[in-house]
């Protein structure tokens, strides 16, 4: 299984990835920096893509855009996305359920790590 | 894990995400549930593409929504750190705007207000005049097509085609952001606003109201000033039309001169502050200021130096200059320093 960070922040992407490499998760991370190379990465690599870390907010193809596609499109539908985002309003938290009634969770930037680990425990393979 | 998973086909999904972007503005549009989110939509997409794409600048998108009574809501762009143009220099704001009443009979107000600094006009229109190939592996260029203008009106087309206006016909657009991009009927720095309606078969119809290279967004509580006069003295004609509009936006009668010969001849109108240039055919800004102390029965009016020259900060020891500013000026510091005399 390979866990999919999208965030178009360096920054964020690497804070993400360090609490995931400390808390010993053995699964390789792919990242990418916006939802069009998520989803060029989720076009070769579906299968082994175990769960999706999404930003809201990014260039080209945003994280609710990229959710919304993937929902219609049978390969991707199943895989567990859960949104890593700074915009925590419940009018947007509503919105992205509505997109996704599948959504695996909804993480409020900044979380605290345990936070996170806790959101990516149950998809973990 | 599946040992045989072919790639998906980029282009496709591309497409899906395309048309579920589409409805879900659809959804926010029509204020399906209490789903009124802020989405990017086509036009903000076409903007967002301008500055990510053309100009290495950094973006940071910001958006606001204000739920008014039924369906509006405002997606504010705004470009931080940017690299020719500097921080809240320019920002867009893409507002649609429906209510029940206009929902029923199909017709929507889209307002796009893009705000910059006068100084980044011509970096900006050069911007919506490059060519920009919509597909990465089909770089086609058809007719009239192939600039970021025509993508922003064809990218608009193709996402109100897929919420069910097939033949919505965008010439007056695309006519009007193609004369914006070249600066006609533009006047530099002033805000503009513009209204065009779509018949669409007959019972549709789409507003599109443009209110574009507006130079900075109006001061809160600006109150007109009334009947204050300023006298512009430089030869750039570029200048001149810039401030003109500028400061009577901003409430004052501009009288102007294109060198202190004239200037002189202007002083009869009383103005109350002169905004003069140095370098100057005929008679210099020197010059017009020993004209206007050694004439008699002039009224000696305080005078702003707003000069390209650099380093003559020592200019202010000169009786009757009050400031000194370089070119190009700063809409707010500028009005600052004409209200400290004015």
């Amino acid at each position: 299984m390979k866990i999919l960070v999208v965030d178009d922040s360096l920054l964020d992407r690497k804070l993400l990835i360090r609490i995931l490499m400390k808390s010993g998760i053995s699964q390789e991370i792919l990242q990418a920096e916006d939802g069009e190379q998520a989803m060029e990465m989720l076009a070769v690599n579906y299968a082994e893509i175990g769960l999706v870390l999404l930003d809201w907010q990014m260039p080209k193809i945003s994280g609710i855009e990229l959710m919304a596609g993937m929902v219609k499109i049978p390969e991707l539908s199943k895989i567990p996305v859960i949104m890593v985002t700074a915009s925590g309003s419940d009018e947007n938290k509503r919105a992205a359920h509505q997109v996704n009634p599948q959504l695996a969770g909804y993480l409020v930037k900044p979380y605290k790590p345990e936070e996170l680990l806790a959101a990516i425990k149950p998809y973990l393979r | 894990m599946e040992e045989n998973s072919k790639p998906l086909d980029v282009g496709k999904m591309k497409e899906i995400i395309r048309q579920e972007s589409a409805r879900m503005n659809l959804r926010a549009f029509s204020g399906e549930g209490e789903s009124a989110f802020t989405l990017a939509l086509a036009l903000s997409a076409a903007v967002k593409k301008i500055f990510y794409e053309k100009s290495a600048m950094t973006f940071s998108s910001e958006p606001v929504l204000e739920k008014k009574p039924v369906t509006q809501f405002v997606q504010r762009m705004r470009v931080d750190a940017m690299e020719k143009f500097n921080a809240t220099t320019v920002f867009a704001v893409i507002e649609f705007a429906a209510n029940e009443e206009s929902l029923e009979r199909r017709e929507f107000r889209l307002t796009i207000v893009i705000y910059l600094d006068k100084k980044f006009l011509p970096e900006f229109l050069r911007l919506l005049q490059y060519p920009y190939i919509d597909s990465d592996d089909e770089p086609e260029v058809k007719d009239g097509c192939g600039t970021l203008v025509n993508l922003i009106a064809g990218q608009y087309k193709r996402e109100m085609a897929v919420l069910g206006y097939k033949d919505l016909t965008m010439s007056p657009f695309e006519s009007f952001i193609n004369n914006a991009a070249d600066g006609v009927g533009i006047p530099n720095g002033a805000t503009e606003k513009y209204e065009i309606s779509f018949e669409v078969e007959g019972t549709k119809r789409l507003v599109v109201e443009m209110v574009t290279l507006a130079m900075l967004p109006k001061w809160k509580g600006q109150e007109r000033i009334a009947s204050k006069r300023i006298l512009v003295i430089d030869d750039d004609p570029t200048f001149i039309k810039t401030i003109g509009p500028f400061l009577l936006s901003q409430g004052f009668e501009v009288i102007v001169a294109q060198d202190g010969k004239e200037g002189m001849v202007q002083l009869k109108q009383n103005p109350q502050l002169i905004i003069l240039d140095l370098q100057m055919p005929n008679m210099d800004g020197y010059e017009f200021i020993l004209a206007m102390k050694e004439t008699a029965g002039i009224k000696q009016v305080p005078i702003i130096i707003l000069t390209v020259k650099e380093g003559l900060s020592d200019i202010v020891k000169i009786e009757g200059i009050r400031e000194y500013m370089i070119k190009p000026f700063q809409p707010d510091a500028l009005i600052k320093s004409i209200q400290r005399y004015i």
